[in-house]
């Protein structure tokens, strides 16, 4: 774009209508694509007119698989292979649009393949004229259907009617337990299908029973919820709806490029952070198969990602790891949510060759944090069992010694008879956003607070709760963002293993386990964050015995 | 080529408008960003955290992290309490290679009193939905103080952290949800399913029940959508003592001792029955945003068959949000993003014919 700059190619994963429709508004763009397929080019029909969109910046390459996977965003090198031969493709950005493999829901109906049986994406108008008779669609029956499926079945149930040869009668049925009508014009469609004399019918009391009695035999029984009355039918076509899942050169793509599932395996979450299409690796986006305007905002996102700017990120520093120190366990690379740490001998290239030879590292593999992948959470930082990963990120340097200015502007108390001191390990994501907006709502606060900001709940350490208590804290709270909700995918729940870890200490020490705690908020839960501080505050103050030994101590230090 | 000579001036500050302000902000396009309220979020700030300890994906926390960033960036431009009075399409500048782009939008806002002329080559109207006024229906709305609709109750819990009687501020022990209250309804002119409802008396109700275990919630329904994703529903967080009747009420009343009582048909026992409820909540529909028929005359676009904008894309005019029609928090970020790549697409189309030209020679 003349002003927009922007560095480096795309590569798309994937050869469907989606792939090429971005494909196309990529480099309409002036963006230069790289296709990439596993398939042959007689497999993919759209990719018949090949040299079409050579003209047009895209580079199309068919029977590759991707193989490997290794830098960050805006320099990645991938590695292809086709028919045993490699060879690397170095790109900014990476977007995953492998089609789904669908299976039509055969056995959860209790029904074996047949000539009269087909899968909804498989239903067509040369079918639908053809076909005389009863045509059955079940749709979201017997689990939860949904708004592109309702709409495949509405329009060829309207076309069935409307198209029936002459001397031969259809009756078109939709047998379903909830209409999805949440889509554009559906509530609409639905309407003019019934008028066209489609049958719609809904389950709830009792489900209709699917009986397969020959190979092309099929008969559907079943009593009308509203009006209880019984029906049976011989279904002369059954068309069902489709089980969506991966792929297995999607499990190999996910593997390589180090990314986390969602419930159905697919690799874009559906953590919040990550809309639109994002992943748990910058500079790698997925989506399955997209409306045209869904196109347009991934477009968008791939855009944003091939910007120099959006490369680097918000901030320049990055935690290092020191190599001296570095025990090379791995133990960063593996927790790293972001695949931000890469294993390369090639970065050593800044270390003296008397050092290298010193400590043997010339050709071993060193863990190293790649700047523009990491996101500053921190987690591997805590989590080094040898202390070699350091950060001059104000808030992981800070952790343990900073006191929050915003929450200083504390509302007096009113009527409670002690106020025990609290550390409160606050998430920059969620908990510091929640405890701001408390304090703008005017909540009450507990009164000796002290607030520590961490990037990411996953990088506190025990040392840090441990160092905590060392200073004066009766009580230290963990608050991190809800489950499923983490920026850095299980920063919280690394968070609450560390915590059970400690608590066990503090028990053997003869300290109350309740004076450590962890719990979940959400960056708009104002209200929700005052309550659950003072709730601590409350169980911390019923706690004995009161630390008396430190008394003295702490009456030196405590401010008045 | 100076990046920031193309503007896009972003007309509503909700999630959508946000959104939209962020995407072409961060590639260095300048942005205005234009709100009505004195202050950003529109409806979804009110929306209240359902997650009970697991993320239900609403994406109600979104807003404020975007309103702080779009606070926070050099690039926009922000106008609180600001109307959009005038939008008049102006003449071309003139063309030097290679910005060939010769027309742009000279656009008057309006804050209290006073204008403002702004230059903008493209246009992004997010100004977001109106509610059903749910007065319309026979459930005694207005008049009945414990007969509130769902964006009153998401406002209750958040503020107050607590579930109480509008009108004496008691417990409630029992309380209904009737879903599709101007929505589906081709009666009202509204033949469209507002999306978000189902996802959101799915999530409130088990919310409610985790702050008041003996409560007892009843949802009427007519189809139960999917929360979000089109892929097999989420509904592990639903408590299973929640009673789901297809069937929406006649009409509430009040009784001598001054109880709701709702009429309904129940499709289980096939019988009209009258049951007391403590709270009721009207699940509202999106519908178009009520001014509507305004905007429309003052950007030049038209209104599509169910009376929401439809964008203009020749002209330079693009929709984000639920200015557009309804849909949910994920749904709208999307769209935002769609807008801003047409947006891009149209001040950049010159240039890249040009281009296009000169990669064919």
């Amino acid at each position: 774009m003349s002003s927009i700059p922007l560095t480096g190619k795309a590569a798309i994963i994937g050869s469907g209508k989606t792939a090429l429709e971005l494909a196309d508004k990529l480099s309409g763009s002036g963006i230069e694509v790289l296709l990439l397929t596993k398939n042959g080019p007689q497999n993919s029909p759209l990719l018949k007119d090949y040299s079409d969109q050579k003209k047009k910046g895209i580079e199309i390459l068919t029977d590759r698989t991707v193989t490997g996977c290794s830098g960050e965003t805006g320099d990645y090198r991938l590695t292809l292979c086709s028919k045993g031969k490699k060879t690397v493709r170095e790109v900014g950005l990476i977007i995953i649009l492998e089609e789904e493999k669908r299976e039509p829901k055969l056995p959860l109906y209790g029904l074996d393949p047949s000539k009269n049986i087909i899968p909804l994406s498989k239903m067509n108008k040369k079918i639908g004229k053809d076909k005389s008779g009863n045509v059955f669609f079940i749709t979201g029956l017997l689990d939860e259907g949904n708004p592109a499926d309702l709409r495949e079945a509405l329009l060829s149930s309207i076309f069935i009617l409307e198209n029936t040869k002459k001397n031969k009668e259809s009756a078109a049925f939709i047998l379903t337990s909830n209409l999805k009508v949440a889509a554009l014009g559906l509530e609409s469609l639905k309407t003019k299908a019934l008028g066209a004399g489609v049958q719609i019918f809904k389950f709830n009391k009792t489900m209709p029973r699917i009986k397969q009695r020959s190979h092309s035999s099929v008969t559907i029984n079943f009593i009308d919820d509203i009006t209880d009355s019984e029906h049976e039918y011989n279904a002369d076509l059954l068309v069902i709806d489709e089980q969506v899942y991966p792929d297995p050169y999607m499990d190999d793509l996910i593997k390589i490029f180090g990314l986390k599932r969602n419930g159905a395996g697919f690799p874009t979450r559906e953590n919040i952070s990550r809309l639109s299409y994002r992943t748990n690796r910058r500079g790698v986006l997925a989506a399955g198969a997209l409306e045209s305007a869904e196109i347009k905002a991934l477009a968008l996102e791939s855009i944003t990602s091939l910007n120099p700017a959006s490369v680097s990120g918000e901030t320049n520093d990055r935690p290092c790891i020191d190599p001296k120190l570095c025990a090379r366990c791995l133990t960063c690379f593996r927790l790293c949510p972001h695949q931000a740490i890469e294993l390369n001998n090639k970065l050593n290239i800044g270390l003296d060759n008397k050092l290298k030879n010193e400590l043997n590292i010339a050709n071993s593999q060193n863990p190293v944090i790649s700047p523009n992948a990491c996101e500053g959470c921190g987690i591997c930082l805590s989590a080094c069992p040898a202390g070699a990963i350091r950060a001059d990120l104000p808030l992981i340097q800070n952790k343990t010694d900073s006191v929050s200015d915003s929450v200083s502007d504390r509302p007096k108390t009113e009527g409670s008879d002690t106020h025990p001191f609290l550390t409160v390990f606050c998430c920059r994501r969620s908990a510091v956003r929640a405890g701001r907006k408390a304090l703008g709502e005017g909540q009450y606060l507990p009164r000796n607070l002290k607030v520590v900001e961490v990037p990411c709940a996953g990088s506190i350490g025990e040392e840090d709760i441990f160092k905590a208590f060392c200073e004066q804290a009766d009580g230290v709270l963990i608050l991190t963002c809800h489950e499923g909700n983490c920026h850095s995918d299980q920063g919280n729940i690394l968070a609450i293993r560390r915590m059970a870890r400690v608590e066990k200490s503090l028990e053997q020490s003869g300290f109350s386990e309740k004076r450590l705690a962890a719990a979940s908020l959400a960056s708009n839960m104002g209200a929700g964050f005052a309550r659950i501080l003072n709730r601590f505050e409350k169980t911390i103050a019923g706690l004995e015995p009161k630390l008396d030994q430190r008394l003295d101590d702490r009456n030196e230090q405590r401010p008045d | 080529m100076n990046p920031s000579d193309k503007r896009v001036l972003i007309v509503g500050g909700g999630i959508a408008g946000l959104s939209a302000a962020l995407y072409l902000a961060d590639l260095k396009v300048s942005v205005s960003l234009a709100e009505r309220a004195g202050a950003l979020g529109g409806h979804a700030k009110e929306l209240v955290c359902k997650a009970l300890d697991v993320c239900v994906h609403c994406g109600a926390c979104l807003v404020d992290e975007k309103i702080e960033r779009v606070l926070g960036h050099p690039g926009i431009e922000v106008f609180l309490g600001t109307d959009l009075v005038d939008v008049s399409k102006e003449a071309g500048k003139e063309a030097d290679e290679p910005h060939l782009w010769t027309g742009y939008y000279s656009v008057t806002l309006k804050r209290e009193g006073e204008k403002t002329v702004l230059e903008t080559e493209a246009i992004i109207l997010a100004q977001g939905f109106s509610t059903f006024d749910p007065v319309k229906k026979p459930y005694g709305y207005g008049l009945f103080e414990d007969v509130i609709t769902n964006l009153s109750l998401e406002k209750m819990i958040g503020q107050t952290g607590e579930l109480r009687k509008p009108s004496d501020k008691g417990m409630v022990k029992k309380m209904a949800f009737i879903q599709c209250v101007g929505s589906r309804d081709a009666g009202e002119g509204h033949p469209w399913c507002s999306k978000v409802c189902c996802a959101s008396a799915l999530r409130l109700s088990a919310l409610i029940k985790q702050m008041e275990p003996d409560i007892e919630i009843t949802i009427f329904y007519i189809d139960i959508q999917n929360p979000g994703s089109a892929l097999n529903a989420n509904y592990h967080q639903i408590p299973s003592d929640l009673r789901l009747i297809r069937s929406i009420p006649a009409d509430i009343f009040k009784t001598g001792d001054d109880q709701l009582k709702m009429s309904y048909f129940d499709p289980v026992k096939g019988e009209g029955l009258d049951e007391d409820f403590d709270l009721v909540v009207l699940s509202v529909g999106l519908v178009p945003n009520k001014d509507a028929g305004i905007l429309s005359s003052i950007c030049g676009v038209e209104l599509d068959d169910y009376g929401f904008i439809k964008a203009d894309s020749d002209q330079g005019i693009f929709l984000a949000g639920t200015v557009s029609g309804p849909m949910d928090i994920a749904e709208s970020v999307k769209s935002a993003g769609q807008a801003a790549f047409e947006a891009i697409e149209y001040f950049e189309k010159e240039y890249f014919e040009k281009e296009g030209r000169k990669k064919s020679l």
